[in-house]
């Protein structure tokens, strides 16, 4: 897209230059809030209205 | 950056969308039944008195994978705009990278804790499961790591077909740990071939899922490419 002799190492740079700490923790524990509530959350309630959802996407705790 | 996880979410939601619709029309009916011939077959104590009603599970499951694919679609989108310059593949790189999530993501925690078949009852309890299944995400990772990157500097020096064979090296390792590892799961009631059936069905959905979050963010990708060549000054960063 910008260049195409970024490298990996690069892009992380950037990223960590474009982006505060703050907003990318934010962002990370909002998308692991999610995945931990699809995947792992035992709550009865929650674990039985997924029920069907974890069988069809094999994730372990179904 | 904001232009990949947008093209990714977008993909993530437009997939989501068409896998919750599966989850509502397949794999609801399918789980319903195969239950139903489970608890036929004797003391099963899956669902000793369900705490919400069918419907509703059919309801939140669907939605369930909706947010799935927002969630991958999210997550394809960040690595992707990390972890480009790295990949092999050249316009296939999208596929690439789905592969490489596939196999972190559902391969490798199935070679250990394969797909419960409904009816199945683990052998485990979720304390142990729960970082297991996380362990096995991080090894899918170096797995998936290790393998492209072995075919990326194996391919310069030595030629394509070498470095195919050291990006199977890896894979074959996980394929053994999955040959060795112990059951955890008991072998339920329902049919052996029906529960073949289901892993397959399970299987084929995740990696068609990927594959599809690959195709659209493709698309999107080169849109904004083309938009991003014609109008440099134009970044549209809005939205946070």
């Amino acid at each position: 897209m910008s260049t195409n002799t970024d490298t990996v190492a690069d892009r992380f740079a950037t990223a960590g230059a474009q982006i505060d700490p703050v907003t990318a923790l934010t962002a990370l524990a909002l998308v692991a809030a999610l995945g931990f509530t699809l995947a792992f959350l035992q709550e009865p309630l929650v674990h039985e209205a997924l029920h069907d959802f974890r069988h069809g996407a094999g994730i372990v705790c179904h | 950056m904001i232009d990949r996880l947008r093209s990714g979410v977008t993909a993530g939601a437009l997939v989501g969308l068409a896998y919750g619709l599966f989850t509502w029309l397949v794999v609801s009916p399918v789980v319903r039944h195969l239950e139903h011939l489970a608890s036929h077959g004797g003391d099963h104590g899956h669902k000793v008195a369900p705490a919400v009603g069918e419907t509703t599970t059919a309801v939140i499951s669907a939605g369930g994978g909706v947010l799935w694919g927002i969630l991958l679609g999210a997550a394809f989108g960040v690595a992707y705009h990390l972890f480009e310059p790295g990949l092999p593949g050249g316009t296939l790189k999208p596929y690439v990278l789905a592969g490489a999530g596939f196999l972190t993501v559902s391969v490798a925690p199935w070679t250990v804790l394969p797909p419960a078949t409904p009816g199945m009852e683990p052998l485990y309890g979720s304390s142990l499961r729960v970082p297991l299944y996380l362990g096995l995400i991080v090894v899918g990772g170096l797995v998936a790591a290790t393998s492209i990157l072995g075919y990326v500097r194996t391919a310069r020096t030595r030629g394509r077909s070498s470095g195919v064979f050291v990006a199977l090296l890896p894979l074959v390792a996980l394929g053994l740990l999955s040959v060795v590892a112990p059951p955890t799961l008991t072998s339920g009631g329902a049919p052996t071939g029906l529960s073949a059936a289901f892993r397959w069905l399970v299987g084929l959905s995740q990696a068609g899922l990927w594959a599809l979050i690959a195709v659209v963010f493709r698309r999107f990708d080169r849109r904004v490419d083309r938009r991003g060549t014609n109008a440099p000054m134009a970044t549209a960063r809005g939205g946070d």
